[in-house]
C-alpha cells in the first residue's frame, strides 16, 4: 500500500513543528544550541502530543552535521540516515515488546561501545512504562552514569508507572494536551498544503473530539476526507466521529432542565438508532454542562470553553440554569459515566441517567428550600380549608352527621340518598370536567399516581387498600376523575377518605386538585357518549341532549340502561 | 453475508470502506466497534477479500477466485486472524503476529491481520502492539474488532481509524422473524437478542427463549401482586429453566426488557418487547413511578454485573426479586 496515514506523513520534522509544546521545544532548542543537553530525558504526556516525534528530532539534531544547531537540517547524511533507520547508533526500542531484564542487559552491554556513524548513541525507549521492575532496576546505573557518547530518551503516556529512581535520574518534560486552537491551526496548514477543501466548522468539530491529541485529530481528518464526497462538511465529521450536533445536545439539556423525561428518553432512542455511542454522548453532555458552568461564572472568557460554541439557545439556557443544578447534574453524569463503561446495555443506562436527573432535581430544590416549602404547605392547607368551608359548608356537616349515625338504618338510608345526591351533582360536574379536560393534566396525575398512592398509604393503610382499585381517567387541572371497579370501594373513598385523597393529590401534583369518583362501567358509558357528542357536535344532533341530561343519566345508573326508555318531547 | 447485503445493513460503514479503497486512501489500522451481530467480522473478511481478489467488480470481491476462497476458508498466508486464547489475547500471540509480519507478504506484498475481540488483549499484549500498529515495517492493514471500545487503550484508539457499526434496527429484525412464521410476541423478543443467540440455526434456543418470556411474565406478576409466591416460582421454574450463567444473563435481559417496556408504555412509545402484554404493562405503569422503574432497571443491571463476577445465582436472583418487590 502506497498510502500512508496523515499523521505519519505529517509527523513533525523540526522542533518548531511540534505544536502546542512551546515550553518544551524552547528548552530543548536552547539546550541544543548551548550544548547543555542532559544524558537522559523523560518525555511524558497524553497520546498524540508529540513525545516520540520530539525524541526523534532531538536524536537528529544532536547528530546533525551542522551541530550545534537549533533544528536538524534533515538533509545531511546523519539526519537522513536516522530518518530511514540506516544509522545503527540511534536505536528506537519498543519497551512494551522488549520489557525483560535481558533486553535491558543487552542495551547496557552495547552502550559501552563507541558510536559508529555519528557522534552520539541515542536510545529512544518508547512506551517505557511497560518495562518490568527488574528491567527498570537494571537500567538505573546505566541511566545515571552513561558513557559520554550515549543519550537516553524515555517516552511514555503513563509516568506514574515509572519508579521514582528512574524519574529522578532524568530531565522530565511533561507534554500538554494540545489546545483546540493549535489543532485547528495545524490542520488548516495541512489541508492547505494538500489542497483539500474542508469547512472551518468541520475542523473545529474534529479538533474538539480529538481531545488534545494531534494524532487523533489527523486520523479523524483522514477519515473524514475518505468519507466525504467532495468538500468535507460538518455533517461528515459528525458521521465519522459518532458525536452529535450541538443543537441535539441543546435539545436534550433543555428537556432535562424542564424535566420532560419523555422527550429526553426519546432523544436517547434517536441517538441509538443513528448508531452513535451513548458513552461518547454522555461525555459530550458533561462537557456541555461544564462549559455552561464556565460561561455562567465568566461569560467573557471564550477560550476556556472546550466544546461549545456560544449561540443564542446556549445563552438562554445558561441564563436560566441554576448553578447548584449544574453542579449536581455534572456530578451525577460523572458517576453514571464511570459505571456505564461496564454496563452491557448502555442505552438503558443512559435512559436511567436521564430519569434520575429529571427527578432528583426536584428533590434537591425542595431540600434546599425545606423550611420555605413547609411554610408554603401550611398556607396552602389553610387556604384549602377556607375554600372548602366556603364551598360546601353544610354538606360537610351532613356527611359527618352521617358517619356518626351510621349504625342506624334510618341514617343509612339517609346516607344512600346523600350518595345519590352527590352522584347527581357529580354527573353534571363530570361533564364540565370532561369539557375542560386535557391530556397533559391527566398525564400529570398519571405520572404521579404511584407517589400519590404512596402518600395515601403513609397516611392511612386502609385508604390505600380502598384506593388501589381506582385509576385516574380524566383531569382538567382542578378536578380529577377516579374510576373504580367496585361500588363499595368507591363509596368508602368518597365518604371516608375524600379529604385524604385530596390532600395527597394536591401535595404530590403541587396544585389544588379535587377528586371525583365514578364507577368504571359508568365511566365507559360517559366516555362513549362524550365521544359521540364530540363527533357530531357541529351538527347539533339530539344525541347531545341524551348525554347531557343528568336526570336521565342518574335514572340509567339506578335501574340499568335496559329498563330506561327515553322519550323525546 | 456478501458485500451488497452488508451494505444494506451498514450503509455508512461500507460506503466509508468502499470510498477508502477506491480513492486509495485505506489507512493502515482500523478499529471496528459495534454490538454483537452487527457484522464486524464479515466486514473485515470482505475488506480483506476486496484487497486480494483478482476478479473484483469495482471494490466488490468475486467470492469465487482462489484468493477469495482461501480467505473464506482461513487458509490465506497473508491474512492472519487472531482470536482470544481462553479469556484474553496473550502477549505471546501478539509477538507471534509481529514475527510473522516482519517478513514481506507471500504474494501481493500486502498483509492483513484481524484481531477479534481486541478489547480482550492483556495490558502487555496491547502495549506490545502499539509500536507495531503505528509504524509497521511492511505494508500492513490492521483490523481490530471490538464490542467495547472503552476497554481499549487510548493509545491504540488514537493510532487507528475508528469505525462504528450501528446496531441493527429492531423493527427490521422483527419483521424478518415474522416472515419466518413466528408470532409477533415471539419475534419482538427474539429480535432484541443478537443473532448467535436467537439466530436461524438455533431453533431450540428460540423456543427456550419464548418459554423464558412466559416465565418473566409470570414472575413480574407475582412480584407485583403475590410476593409470597415469587421465591417458589424462582426455585421451581426459573432456576431449572435458566441453568448456566449465559442463560441466566439472557433471563435477566428478559426481565430488563419488561421494565423497559413499562417506561415505553408510560411515554406511549411503540416498539415493545412484550407487545401482547400491553394491558398488564399499563397497569404496572400506573403503579410504579418513573423513578421507581429506573431504580428497578438499575437493580437488574447491577445483578447482571454481579452475575459476571461469579456470584451465586440463587442468592443473586432472590436478592434481586426482593429488591424489585419491596419498591423504593
Amino acid at each position: 500500500m502506497s498510502y500512508k496515514a496523515l499523521y505519519r506523513v505529517w509527523r513533525p520534522q523540526l522542533l518548531e513543528d511540534v505544536v502546542g509544546q512551546e515550553h518544551i521545544t524552547k528548552t530543548l532548542q536552547n539546550a541544543l544550541v548551548q550544548q547543555k543537553f542532559s544524558h537522559a530525558y523523560l518525555f511524558s504526556g497524553p497520546r498524540g502530543t508529540g513525545k516520540t516525534s520530539a525524541a526523534k528530532i532531538v536524536a537528529k539534531a544532536i547528530n546533525c552535521k551542522h551541530a550545534p544547531v537549533r533544528e536538524p537540517c534533515n538533509e545531511c547524511y546523519a539526519c537522513r540516515g536516522i530518518a530511514d533507520g540506516s544509522v545503527v547508533d540511534v536505536v528506537e526500542i519498543d519497551a512494551a515488546s522488549n520489557n525483560g531484564v535481558d533486553e535491558i542487559r543487552y542495551i547496557r552491554d552495547n552502550v559501552m561501545a563507541a558510536p559508529r556513524d555519528v557522534r552520539y548513541k541515542v536510545y529512544i525507549i518508547d512506551e517505557v512504562h511497560m518495562l518490568s521492575t527488574g528491567a527498570f532496576n537494571a537500567l538505573l546505573k546505566t541511566l545515571e552514569e552513561p558513557p559520554k557518547h550515549a543519550i537516553f530518551i524515555l517516552a511514555t503516556t503513563e509516568p506514574h508507572k515509572i519508579p521514582l529512581t528512574i524519574i529522578s535520574r532524568c530531565q522530565r518534560f511533561d507534554f500538554k494536551r494540545i489546545t483546540t486552537r493549535d489543532l485547528v491551526a495545524r490542520m488548516t496548514y495541512i489541508v492547505e498544503e494538500q489542497g483539500w477543501n474542508v469547512e472551518d466548522e468541520a475542523l473545529h468539530l474534529i479538533a474538539r473530539s480529538a481531545e488534545g491529541g494531534m494524532r487523533d485529530a489527523l486520523s479523524l481528518l483522514d477519515q473524514a476526507i475518505s468519507y466525504a464526497e467532495d468538500k468535507v462538511k460538518a455533517d461528515d465529521v459528525l458521521a465519522v466521529t459518532g458525536t452529535v450536533s450541538q443543537q441535539f445536545l441543546t435539545k436534550v439539556v433543555h428537556s432535562l432542565k424542564e424535566k420532560e423525561t419523555a422527550s429526553a428518553v426519546e432523544a436517547a432512542d434517536t441517538l441509538i438508532q443513528e448508531g452513535k455511542d451513548p458513552l461518547q454522548f454522555m461525555e459530550d453532555l458533561i462537557y456541555y454542562f461544564r462549559d455552561m458552568l464556565l460561561y455562567k461564572t465568566a461569560p467573557t472568557l471564550d477560550e476556556v470553553l472546550d466544546r461549545v460554541t456560544v449561540d443564542e439557545s446556549f445563552k438562554e439556557l445558561a441564563q436560566t440554569a441554576e448553578l447548584s443544578w449544574l453542579y449536581d447534574v455534572i456530578n451525577q453524569l460523572n458517576e453514571y459515566h464511570q459505571e456505564m463503561k461496564w454496563a452491557s446495555h448502555p442505552k438503558i443506562f443512559l435512559e436511567m441517567a436521564f430519569i434520575t436527573i429529571c427527578h432528583t432535581v426536584a428533590e434537591v430544590e425542595s431540600a434546599s428550600a425545606n423550611e420555605l416549602s413547609a411554610l408554603k404547605k401550611k398556607i396552602e392547607q389553610l387556604e384549602k380549608e377556607v375554600t372548602e368551608w366556603r364551598q360546601a359548608g353544610p354538606p360537610v356537616q351532613k356527611a359527618e352527621a352521617n358517619e356518626s349515625t351510621l349504625q342506624t338504618r334510618k341514617a343509612s338510608r339517609e346516607h344512600t340518598s346523600h350518595k345519590v345526591a352527590s352522584g347527581l351533582a357529580g354527573t353534571s360536574k363530570i361533564q364540565t370536567v370532561l369539557e375542560e379536560a386535557t391530556k397533559k393534566e391527566l398525564q400529570l396525575v398519571a405520572n404521579h399516581w404511584p407517589d400519590i398512592m404512596k402518600q395515601v398509604k403513609q397516611e392511612s393503610v386502609p385508604a390505600h387498600a380502598w384506593l388501589s382499585d381506582a385509576k385516574p381517567v380524566v383531569s382538567n387541572g382542578s378536578t380529577v376523575l377516579l374510576a373504580f371497579q367496585n361500588e363499595m370501594h368507591r363509596n368508602m373513598v368518597d365518604t371516608k377518605f375524600r379529604s385524604l385523597v385530596q390532600d395527597a393529590l394536591t401535595t404530590v401534583c403541587q396544585k389544588p386538585l379535587q377528586p371525583l369518583t365514578i364507577l368504571s362501567g359508568e365511566w365507559e358509558k360517559i366516555k362513549e357518549e362524550y365521544k359521540k357528542k364530540q363527533q357530531p357536535a357541529e351538527e347539533h344532533t339530539s344525541l347531545e341532549h341524551q348525554g347531557n341530561d343528568p336526570v336521565v343519566d342518574e335514572a340509567v345508573k339506578l335501574v340499568g340502561p335496559e329498563l330506561v326508555e327515553i322519550k323525546e318531547k | 453475508m456478501n458485500w451488497e447485503e452488508l451494505k444494506q445493513e451498514q450503509p455508512t460503514v461500507m460506503t466509508m470502506l468502499e470510498q477508502s479503497v477506491e480513492k486509495g486512501r485505506l489507512a493502515h489500522a482500523y478499529l471496528f466497534e459495534g454490538m454483537k451481530g452487527t457484522g464486524k467480522r464479515d466486514a473485515s473478511i470482505l475488506l480483506a477479500k476486496a484487497l486480494f481478489c483478482q476478479d473484483k467488480t469495482e471494490t466488490i470481491p468475486c467470492e469465487n477466485c482462489i484468493q477469495c476462497r482461501r480467505i473464506s476458508h482461513g487458509n490465506h498466508p497473508d491474512v492472519m486472524i487472531v482470536d482470544p486464547e481462553g479469556n484474553s489475547i496473550k502477549k505471546a500471540q501478539v509477538e507471534a503476529l509481529q514475527k510473522e509480519f516482519a517478513y514481506k507478504g507471500m504474494e501481493a506484498g500486502l498483509k492483513v491481520y484481524i484481531v477479534n475481540e481486541a478489547d480482550k488483549m492483556t495490558a502487555s499484549a496491547a502495549n506490545s502492539l502499539l509500536k507495531f500498529l503505528e509504524e509497521p515495517e511492511s505494508p500492513t492493514l490492521a483490523l481490530l474488532l471490538t464490542e467495547n471500545v472503552h476497554f481499549m487503550l487510548d493509545t491504540i484508539i488514537s493510532r487507528s481509524q475508528k469505525i462504528a457499526f450501528a446496531p441493527p434496527p429492531i423493527q427490521k429484525r422483527i419483521s424478518l422473524y415474522e416472515e419466518q412464521g413466528l408470532t409477533q410476541a415471539a419475534a419482538s423478543i427474539l429480535a432484541r437478542f443478537p443473532d448467535d443467540i436467537a439466530g436461524e440455526y438455533a431453533e431450540e434456543k428460540r423456543d427456550w427463549i419464548v418459554h423464558g418470556r412466559n416465565l418473566v411474565i409470570q414472575l413480574v406478576e407475582e412480584v407485583q401482586h403475590r410476593p409470597q409466591q415469587m421465591l417458589l416460582t424462582l426455585q421451581e421454574k426459573w432456576l431449572p429453566h435458566f441453568t448456566d450463567r449465559q442463560e441466566q444473563d439472557i433471563g435477566l435481559d428478559l426481565l430488563l426488557f419488561w421494565y423497559r417496556d413499562i417506561l415505553s408504555v408510560k411515554y406511549e412509545q411503540d416498539n415493545l418487547a412484550y407487545p401482547d402484554q400491553r394491558e398488564k404493562l399499563k397497569q404496572d405503569a400506573l403503579q410504579l413511578s418513573e423513578k421507581e422503574v429506573a431504580k428497578r432497571l438499575q437493580q437488574i443491571l447491577e445483578a447482571k454485573r454481579r452475575l459476571r463476577a461469579n456470584v451465586n445465582v440463587q442468592l443473586l436472583m432472590e436478592q434481586l426479586l426482593l429488591h424489585l418487590q419491596e419498591g423504593s
